[in-house]
């Protein structure tokens, strides 16, 4: 029996506004009014997100927030919280995975979907579109716009244009048709080469797509062709399955509000550890420390450190952690604290140093340390300890220490 | 007439010199100066500019032994400190083999040296020492080793052989790792060195003649100067006062032995421990 060749289907999901959306989700007090997410309006920041209420009065993304706040006094300012956006599309492309395993992120809010051979699971496009707009919604509680067509460019066209909640169905053969009445604005293209197309008269992509071939790669070289091809509906990139980012957490809640910092280190230490060891038995590395505390007030803040390359090395780890815990504003004690490692990758990426390193060196030293302990016993290294400074007797300033054998 | 002949003799030389070449080579003969001009020697500082510099490379030679010797608080363990302490610099470890169980960490501490990164071991024997030494440094991960002293191994049993046996197998794996290895040796005014150091300075004549009479006086026997690229002698010269109190003392210190740059020189140093172990080379 021969194969049906049929052509793809790819779906793009679109929630605009994404930032707006997770921030709107967790306080309903925001529905309807004009949001601006990326800090607070003394702050020296540039607008991250805005909501539609926002835009109309004119504030658009990346302008200063002083600028924002000119331009909608009346706008809602919050602080950026990337990681919490960054969680909640991964939970949106986790929802998304459960129809097909090739989903591709294509920015903060917007994925595409390859949904070739659902219709034995799911019937008939209408219905696959209703069941993947549902799920998100019911799952995630954020509103999106649904595209399905046979490429990437048309399906992020039609969600683009289908509206809040509802889906846009192109079928094959009718993408040309689909796209001759739209702004050639859709396209990608840069602003020198819009302004010679719309000087040319050519203001939507159907007279875009009418032009001759040679003629438009002659005049705008590979990038018009590019555009040419998107134009009459070609779009040959495929979806690049995306694979969620491995992590590893672990928290611990206190019986009663901390506020001696030590045992708060020891704490984290303690948590960093555990997690260590779990990286160290799976050969793997870290390149994110996500340290969060939950105050006894109710309100919880996050840090987080990105490493310059991935480490499982314990002294490096817990020296960030040191640091990330002098960075944080106590206003009460601490109820509890978690600790995470994001961006775990395998130890095959490190780039292994030329020379023995200092690790390597050190490494050395401990074996042969150990040796001597094992074969002359622990009494015969030591190491001196500062006991008391303004001891006078100079000899009860320092003691010496039996040498502790590592490992 | 004199310079005439001085021209041809010159030109002469040089004529045989390029004759040599063209057959051997250009690299049959060189100058000495030439081959080894702008090699720079890994080394630790001393922590005294003079001293530095009558060392000719900068310091104590890594990968190398090194010998100070001189009679009981002439400076020998305050310049070991202040190597470990230069060695440390880089955040590099360093041991002292504190066979005569005399390092005084708060002293050492006011040397400058990080105790935290300073591994002190204290062997029962000078054969153990020895080979704790030979571990510590096959491991190339100290930056410093101090031996204090080699007079503590007066009381072994063939301490000579001892020593040469040892530093036989210490020569293959320091000259591998860069670490400065130190040996102080205690010379005694009359006593069982039977080293005579007269008052007014040391006298480097006494310890490198080595002949046969002295050679049962010379405890570690003839290895340790044989091995050592460079040996430091150190000797009081006077008391420091100050307002009539004692806050220092000066120390001359000769180059008895340098393999790696002229020896012979000889320089003073001055050590005050008012608070703070502090050293100068005048």
């Amino acid at each position: 029996m021969a194969l049906k060749n049929t052509s793809p289907k790819i779906a793009c999901i679109i929630v605009p506004h994404f930032a707006v959306a997770v921030e709107r989700r967790e306080n309903d007090s925001l529905v309807g009014k004009p949001v601006v997410v990326g800090g607070m309006p003394y702050e020296e920041g540039r607008v991250y997100d805005i909501s539609e209420e926002a835009a109309m009065s004119g504030v658009k993304k990346e302008i200063p927030l002083r600028q924002a706040e000119e331009l909608c006094p009346e706008a809602i300012f919050l602080r950026l919280a990337e990681d919490k956006y960054l969680r909640a599309f991964e939970e949106l492309l986790g929802v998304l995975q459960s129809f097909s395993p090739e989903v591709e992120t294509g920015g903060l809010g917007k994925a595409y979907l390859e949904v070739n051979g659902l219709k034995a699971l799911y019937g008939n496009d209408i219905r696959l579109c209703r069941s993947i707009g549902l799920t998100v919604q019911e799952r995630t509680q954020l509103e999106a716009m649904l595209g399905l067509a046979s490429n990437k460019f048309v399906a992020c066209v039609a969600a683009c244009s289908a509206g809040l909640n509802k889906a846009l169905i192109v079928k094959p053969g009718r993408e040309t048709r689909f796209l001759e009445h739209l702004p050639i604005s859709v396209l990608p293209m840069s602003e020198e080469m819009r302004r010679r197309l719309l000087l040319l008269g050519i203001k939507t992509m159907g007279e875009f797509a009418s032009l001759p071939t040679q003629a438009v790669v002659a005049q705008f070289g590979r990038e018009g062709g590019l555009a040419y091809r998107l134009a009459c509906g070609q779009d040959e990139r495929k979806v690049i399955p995306w694979h969620k980012e491995l992590s590893l957490e672990a928290s611990k809640e206190f019986d009663s509000p901390i506020e001696n910092m030590d045992i708060l280190l020891e704490t984290a230490k303690e948590l960093a550890g555990s997690l260590i060891g779990q990286l160290h038995a799976s050969f793997r590395m870290c390149q994110k420390l996500m340290l969060s505390l939950h105050f006894d007030n109710g309100k919880s803040k996050e840090l987080s450190i990105a490493f310059h390359e991935p480490t499982s090395n314990q002294e490096k780890i817990e020296l960030n952690i040191v640091q990330l815990l002098g960075s944080f504003e106590y206003p009460c004690g601490v109820g509890g604290v978690s600790i995470s490692f994001r961006g775990i990758c395998s130890e095959n990426g490190r780039q292994l140093d030329l020379f023995l390193g200092q690790g390597g060196i050190n490494g050395n030293l401990d074996q042969a340390l150990n040796h001597l302990v094992f074969k002359y016993g622990s009494d015969r290294l030591y190491q001196a300890l500062l006991v008391d400074r303004q001891a006078l007797l100079p000899e009860k300033r320092f003691v010496l220490a039996e040498y502790e054998a590592k490992g | 007439m004199g310079s005439k002949k001085n021209k041809a003799e010159l030109r002469e030389l040089e004529m045989t010199v390029l004759q040599i070449q063209r057959r051997w080579g250009p690299k049959a003969l060189r100058r000495l100066e030439a081959s080894t001009a702008g090699i720079e020697i890994p080394h630790i500082p001393t922590g005294f500019d003079k001293l530095d510099k009558a060392l000719g490379i900068g310091g104590i030679p890594r990968s190398r032994i090194t010998e100070i010797l001189g009679p009981i608080t002439s400076g020998k363990t305050t310049i070991a400190l202040k190597i470990i302490a230069y060695a440390q610099d880089r955040k590099d470890i360093a041991a002292y083999i504190d066979l005569s169980r005399t390092l005084d960490p708060d002293y050492a501490f006011r040397c400058g040296v990080d105790l935290r990164k300073l591994l002190i071991v204290q062997p029962d024997s000078g054969r153990e020492a020895l080979a704790i030494a030979n571990s510590l440094v096959s491991s190339r991960g100290l930056a410093a080793i101090v031996f204090d002293s080699v007079s503590s191994l007066l009381g072994e049993t063939s301490s000579p052989q001892l020593m040469s046996e040892a530093l036989r197998q210490l020569t293959g794996p320091l000259a591998d790792s860069a670490c400065a290895l130190i040996f102080l040796t205690s010379l005694c005014f009359g006593g069982p060195c039977g080293i005579s150091i007269p008052r007014g300075g040391p006298c480097v004549t006494d310890i490198t003649q080595g002949g046969p009479s002295s050679k049962d006086n010379y405890l570690s026997g003839f290895a340790l100067s044989h091995y050592a690229s460079v040996r430091l002698l150190v000797g009081r010269e006077k008391w420091i006062k100050r307002y009539g109190d004692i806050t220092g003392y000066r120390a001359e210190v000769t180059v008895v032995k340098n393999k790696l740059a002229p020896a012979g020189k000889r320089v003073s140093v001055s050590i005050t421990f008012n608070g703070t172990v502090k050293g100068n080379g005048t």
